[in-house]
């Protein structure tokens, strides 16, 4: 379980993360929804250990723990692949395999996930060399490979291909089964929907609601889950003088 | 162009503050600020440039006409060589950085011109060195002063210049062929270019000899013997007009090439075919360290940049003994060297990871740890050379086998310090901690102290109680730094 109480970030002067709190269950799977700017990333770059909060607590089964500790427990997969170009990624493998202590399994997890997303072909080449949807594949096995029982994914379906997009949905659901908690953030609000259990929704920093699909549809008013993050977000009405002034054009 | 070159220089210094564990969130606009400041930084390298500057000085007081001819070329092969290797060593660094990404999309047809700029930062304060005996030398001999100025600032062209050649040449290419043959290509530029840089250390070392007086006599046409040619004002004048053109025209021609292979970096890569995974022996350490060889034999600049400091004494295995003969201190002096010179590799190691150190960060690896693996990264290479040179001047002299476990200690040492010097800092993050002038100022008084502690023995008691005290001492200082990498 991830508890996040009342956490702050802030960049200089800036505010990032403005008093967010929200708990995330074991197996369960929470979506995080906002525009872009809204804090997202970086509530989840806390949540990884990446980032110290400038003020709150991160609790995972009701203690803190050091970041090396929570990075031991969590499987992150960035907005963008960050990865080492000059290497292959089964040296990339190799690498995090060792970091990660995983001993014995290591081969049999990573050739499982390799044949999963069906970049066996591309495993002796450069990072450098692959497209953006292979190094997201490679970004994503190197999340997974240690068997997390926290799996935080950042957009992580962004540049798959339909196929592995769902793989990647199947392996998230059997997490969720397996008692893992999931949180992911995603602008393809359909698949939010189909996935989460719960959401919340981050604008300017603070979390302004969160709950199932139905009660945020009851909370809004509206029918469809892109009508409520509009009106949520206070972006219903700017849509609507955007589209009159390029009409204007 | 200045506007252009200021932005970049504050975007590299941010890229590396971000990477930097001592920086925090709330401090870095702060930091920033103090870091972009042009001004400030050439003024502190200048700082640094001016002593040993001002030693060579004491050497232009005693000398006539003919030595001072000697002493300039000496300046200028200093001058040339500082900016070669910088250059060739910096330009990989910013690249690999990324400042010229943003670029890339852009019109632009010769952003190379911007990264000319941005290592002229770095460069101009070998002129620093040179300054005090030019001074000297405008003062007793004015026109020749003026020649003598005019050629170190060509030298300082030149030495850059070649220094983007090199880095055009062998630099950018980034290598994966699977065997022998694509790592034996890579060493074959790396000792092509540590031997170029050798032969002007030769130079160097020889330049005030009478015999090197005489034989720069008969080769006057050619950089940087041409210097010597200053008390002949209408001959240097046509040389250094000849030598302008030569340089202008390889550096045009170089930055146009460079800019291409950064707007598109070659990729020399050759599938292995569809294999099965493999783990390989070892310990996170091993596989970091793994990594960063990896990363240097694909990468042939970072290599370069690597051994620089290293290949640069490696003459020295040669001169010393050969003119000291096997005594103690002259055959320990190399080994001395080279641990210290292995200090200052630290920083290159430590840039290897570029922006991909956010990769790092995402895994549970502990500050220590990160820092042992960089240990045992920079001090492979000065063990392997220390370890030949002792077994190759055994062949000579059997008593040199006694200096085996410098070879080891010095280096270990040198490294494992420098590594505990740069992550010391509180936060248990792994990061890039920023290197400085006063870093590695202070950095290399405490490697000279701690190797001469673990030396001293020999030289001071002798004999074999010498090398027993030598070997202890040694061993007690490998076993206090590990214990700082081994503590929670």
């Amino acid at each position: 379980m991830i508890q996040i109480m009342n956490i702050y970030k802030y960049f200089g002067d800036t505010p990032a993360v403005n008093g967010i709190q929200f708990t995330v269950q074991d197996g369960e799977i929470y979506g995080l929804l906002g525009p872009n700017g809204s804090g997202k990333t970086t509530m989840m770059k806390i949540m990884v250990g990446l980032l110290p909060p400038t003020k709150g607590k991160l609790l995972i089964d009701g203690k803190v723990h050091n970041p090396v500790a929570i990075k031991e427990m969590v499987g992150y997969v960035p907005e963008s692949p960050i990865l080492y170009e000059s290497l292959t990624p089964y040296e990339l493998f190799n690498l995090v395999g060792k970091i990660r202590k995983m001993g014995s399994h290591l081969e049999s997890k990573v050739n499982n996930l390799v044949r999963a997303f069906e970049i066996e072909k591309y495993c002796n080449q450069l990072v450098g060399t692959l497209s953006f949807g292979t190094k997201q594949k490679v970004s994503i096995i190197t999340a997974l490979m240690h068997d997390p029982r926290i799996l935080i994914l950042d957009e992580a379906m962004n540049g798959l291909d339909p196929k592995s997009a769902r793989i990647l949905r199947e392996i998230l659901i059997t997490f969720k089964k397996e008692g893992k908690t999931i949180v992911f953030s995603t602008h393809i609000l359909p698949l939010a929907e189909m996935m989460c259990d719960r959401m919340g929704v981050i604008h300017k920093g603070k979390l302004i609601t969160e709950g199932t699909v139905s009660q945020l549809k009851e909370v809004a008013h509206e029918k469809n889950l892109e009508d409520v993050f509009l009106k949520l977000t206070e972006s219903k009405k700017d849509i609507k003088e955007i589209l009159d002034a390029i009409k204007g054009v | 162009m200045l506007d252009f070159i200021k932005i970049l220089y504050k975007e590299l210094q941010y890229r590396m503050l971000k990477q930097n564990p001592e920086i925090t969130d709330e401090n870095l606009e702060k930091e920033l600020k103090k870091a972009s400041n042009i001004k400030s930084a050439i003024a502190l390298g200048s700082f640094f440039c001016v002593v040993p500057g001002l030693l060579l000085f004491t050497t232009f007081l005693r000398s006539d006409t003919i030595n001072v001819s000697s002493l300039l070329v000496s300046l200028a092969v200093m001058s040339l060589l500082f900016s070669l290797v910088s250059t060739a060593t910096q330009s990989s660094f910013i690249v690999v950085r990324g400042v010229f990404d943003p670029l890339k999309v852009l019109p632009i047809d010769h952003g190379t011109l911007y990264l000319s700029g941005l290592l002229a930062i770095s460069i101009a304060p070998v002129l620093f060195i040179a300054l005090p005996g030019l001074v000297y030398v405008l003062v007793k001999y004015p026109l020749s002063g003026i020649l003598a100025t005019l050629w170190v600032l060509t030298g300082i062209f030149a030495g850059h210049t070649l220094g983007l050649f090199a880095f055009s040449v062998v630099g950018l290419k980034i290598r994966h062929k699977p065997g022998r043959k694509g790592i034996l290509g890579t060493l074959t530029n790396v000792l092509a270019f540590a031997l170029y840089i050798g032969s002007f250390l030769v130079m160097m070392r020889i330049a005030n000899t009478e015999a090197f007086a005489e034989f720069i006599g008969e080769y006057p046409l050619v950089y940087p013997f041409s210097v010597a040619t200053v008390f002949e004002p209408l001959k240097s004048t046509a040389l250094l007009g000849e030598h302008v053109i030569i340089f202008v025209v390889v550096y045009v021609v170089s930055l146009k090439k460079l800019w291409n292979i950064i707007v598109e970096p070659q990729y020399v890569s050759e599938p292995g075919g569809i294999t099965q995974f493999h783990t390989s022996l070892g310990n996170d350490i091993t596989a970091l360290s793994v990594k960063d060889f990896r990363i240097l034999f694909k990468q042939t600049s970072l290599l370069v940049g690597f051994l620089a400091p290293v290949t640069s004494v490696l003459v020295l295995f040669f001169i010393i003994p050969s003119e000291e003969g096997f005594i103690e201190p002259g055959t320990i002096i190399p080994l001395f060297l080279v641990g210290i010179i292995a200090a200052a590799t630290s920083s290159v190691s430590l840039i290897l990871d570029g922006t991909s150190i956010d990769f790092l960060r995402m895994l549970p690896l502990k500050k220590r740890r990160f820092a042992l693996s960089k240990a045992v990264t920079v001090m492979i290479f000065p063990v392997v050379f220390s370890f030949l040179y002792v077994v190759f001047f055994t062949l000579y002299d059997r008593e040199v086998l006694y200096f085996l476990p410098y070879a080891f200690a010095f280096p270990v040492i040198s490294s494992l310090l420098a590594m505990a010097y740069y992550f010391r800092y509180p936060r248990d993050e792994v990061g890039i901690p920023k290197s400085s002038w006063g870093k590695v100022i202070m950095l290399t008084c405490s490697v000279v102290l701690l190797l001469g502690l673990a030396g001293l023995p020999v030289v001071v008691i002798g004999g074999l109680s010498g090398y027993v005290v030598g070997y202890v001492c040694s061993g007690g200082i490998i076993l206090v730094l590990l214990w700082w990498f081994m503590k929670a």
